[in-house]
């Protein structure tokens, strides 16, 4: 597997959460997902790894449903 | 069988009034009632076409050309209402060109190169596309399906072998082990026929497929789309736009695309929920236009109409001796990027050598197999391409809208994004990939003119210094193409194949060579460039004009094995070299 899982040293995590929060605070649903996926396309494109992506694209297909 | 209920209820007749628009005044070609002998008694013919379309026609016209006795019947007794399929391929033009058709096509219609994408205000993509290689063709030529098949049909006029009957719609097929049997529908009452070979190239509806009782599964979609042609006398620039939100509609999306004789394609979606009647009712329309082309803007409305895109795919384009073509056989959405029509058309071009090959006794039956094989992957490729294009057009989900909003608004301030942009990927090159039929390289060679590619054009100069075209020197016929001079044993080659299956060879030399010892030569290094030559550097085209197999070395032996091997008559025994002896080499 290429895609890191690991945690790296001195990752501002908490902060990170925070500002992926409030990307979606004070806007409608449509904005908070254009947030979302805008997101996802600038990094998709950053990392210019398509077996990464793959790998992160799985990942995320297997998350089980919140629904449950 | 087909639903003779429906047919009741819309009997065939002639004498309908003949349609005008614009320019176009909608050809009605004669109805000729029956000969004694056909009525009288049933016929076999070695090939039946249903369908006179751009692909039915197509087939009848190749076929007819190279001897086969052709009938095509058609309900209808005029071309296509409306423009429909406007954009004709480059690869399209250039087998319309080997059928001796593409010059009044090319003249009627207009070319485009410029593209762009707008998002409300703000315009976020501009493109422009170039064809591959060099080429007489545009990468597309607009032109209507009307101004098509009325061309086609000029042509199919001049062939001796193709009967052409219009007002015959097919009522019933029955598949038989050695042939079909037909059931006709005409003015005068109903005939029978028998054919050996059955063509269906009669539409997403297809009569013949419904006849068969076999499924051509996929999806209707939702989105509805209102379609007009417009003659249109404002200066409008000839390039394609696609607005997303546009400032002037309240809708979605709106496209404008330019034809011939000054009529602009425009489409634009509409509520999926929207009364159909209702988004045509002139007044809307004619508002709505008003709108979309300025208020100043003098125009006539030529023809209106609604389309709701599905994604359709057979699960075999051949059925025994019925072979499915065109829409009868895929359906992809129109944003597809012309994907339709154009793929309906190498079809055809894929089908007719085989089939004539087969009848006329030069190819053994499984020749026939690789239609299939090699036509359906690239059904389902445009199919899967289709979808991704209609996906971003019109998203399916809340989910789906979030990229949507994302590529359309990064595409204003992020390059990369501007990617993302899907508004119809152009029709790619039809490669047959892992055909059946191609030899694998053997040798390095770069992928560009890889086997299974379709002619790369380019432009040659004549042994009389004559400017020609290589399509111009391909096809019909298996044709050797030789970087260099006429090697030694190519003409007895020529000869003993030529036995099987007509095979003819032409050299060209390097650009700037002395003209001595070749039939061309190379303009600008831009074949070997394209294919990769070097000195020796042998290609085998397909009858279809593909790439069979290429060699660094002219070599007799492998050549003939490989067009004995296209036929399926590895075995038969032609100067004793069979697939054994080429595999020992």
């Amino acid at each position: 597997m290429k895609l890191r899982l690991e945690l790296p040293e001195r990752f501002p995590v908490d902060d990170i959460y925070a500002k992926l929060v409030a990307l979606g605070s004070e806007k409608t649903d449509r904005d908070a997902r254009q947030a979302v996926a805008a997101l996802a396309l600038l990094l998709i494109n950053h990392i210019g790894d398509v077996d990464v992506i793959d790998e992160a694209i799985e990942i995320v297909q297997r998350l089980p449903s919140t629904d449950s | 069988m087909t639903d003779q209920r429906k047919d009741k209820q819309n009997p065939i007749r002639r004498g309908r009034r003949p349609l005008k628009l614009g320019n176009f005044v909608y050809p009605q070609y004669d109805y000729r009632p029956l000969a004694d002998d056909e009525a009288q008694a049933v016929k076999r013919r070695p090939v039946v076409v249903v369908g006179a379309g751009m692909v039915g026609l197509t087939t009848a016209i190749d076929l007819a050309r190279k001897g086969v006795r052709c009938v095509l019947i058609d309900d209808n007794d005029t071309v296509s209402a409306g423009s429909r399929s406007i954009a004709q391929a480059r690869r399209t033009m250039e087998i319309w060109s080997r059928l001796g058709c593409a010059e009044p096509m090319r003249e009627k219609g207009i070319s485009w190169s410029r593209g762009h994408t707008h998002h409300r205000d703000d315009t976020v993509l501009s493109f422009t596309v170039f064809p591959e290689g060099g080429s007489r063709f545009p990468s597309f030529t607009s032109l209507a399906q009307y101004y098509v098949e009325h061309f086609l049909v000029e042509r199919a006029r001049t062939l001796d072998h193709l009967d052409i009957r219009w007002l015959n719609r097919l009522s019933g097929v029955r598949l038989n082990p050695d042939g079909v049997e037909l059931t006709v529908e005409t003015p005068d009452g109903t005939y029978r026929m028998q054919a050996d070979w059955l063509v269906a190239a009669d539409g997403a509806k297809s009569r013949v497929r419904s006849a068969l009782g076999l499924a051509f599964e996929g999806d209707r979609l939702q989105d509805k789309f209102v379609i007009a042609d417009v003659r249109c006398g404002a200066d409008f620039p000839f390039e394609r736009n696609y607005w997303f939100e546009p400032p002037f509609y309240d809708g979605n999306s709106v496209l404008r695309v330019p034809q011939s004789d000054s009529i602009w394609r425009i489409d634009w979606q509409i509520d999926p929920t929207a009364d159909t009647d209702s988004e045509l009712a002139p007044d809307l329309v004619r508002q709505r236009l008003e709108r979309m082309l300025g208020e100043d803007t003098d125009f006539e409305i030529e023809w209106v109409s609604t389309y709701t895109s599905e994604h359709r795919l057979m699960d075999s384009f051949r059925h025994g001796r019925v072979f499915f073509a065109g829409d009868a056989a895929h359906q992809f959405s129109p944003f597809g990027g012309g994907r339709g029509g154009n793929s309906g058309i190498q079809d055809a071009d894929n089908l007719a050598w085989k089939l004539a090959a087969v009848i006329q006794g030069r190819a053994a039956e499984r020749l026939l197999d690789s239609y299939d094989a090699e036509r359906r992957p690239i059904a389902e490729r445009n199919l899967a391409d289709s979808k991704k294009s209609t996906e971003f057009i019109t998203p399916k989900s809340d989910h789906s809208w979030g990229f949507h909003d994302a590529v359309m608004n990064l595409a204003k301030v992020a390059p990369f994004a501007k990617s993302y942009v899907n508004t119809g990927r152009f029709a790619v090159w039809p490669v047959l990939e892992n055909s059946p039929l191609s030899l694998p390289d053997s040798e390095g060679f770069a992928d560009l003119a890889r086997p299974g590619t379709p002619v790369l054009d380019c432009p040659l100069l004549s042994a009389d210094g004559q400017p020609a075209w290589l399509a111009d020197q391909i096809g019909d016929d298996f044709t050797v193409v030789t970087y260099g001079p006429t090697p030694a044993g190519g003409a007895a080659l020529l000869s003993a194949l030529s036995a099987a299956f007509p095979t003819r060879s032409i050299s060209i030399g390097a650009a700037g060579a002395s003209d001595e010892g070749h039939d061309f030569r190379d303009v600008d290094g831009a074949f070997a460039r394209l294919y990769g030559a070097e000195p020796g550097t042998t290609y085998l085209f397909r009858p279809d004009q593909h790439v069979l197999a290429r060699w660094r070395q002219f070599d007799s032996a492998r050549i003939a094995v490989a067009v004995r091997r296209t036929l399926g008559l590895i075995g038969i025994g032609l100067n004793g070299i069979g697939l054994e002896q080429e595999k020992a080499r």
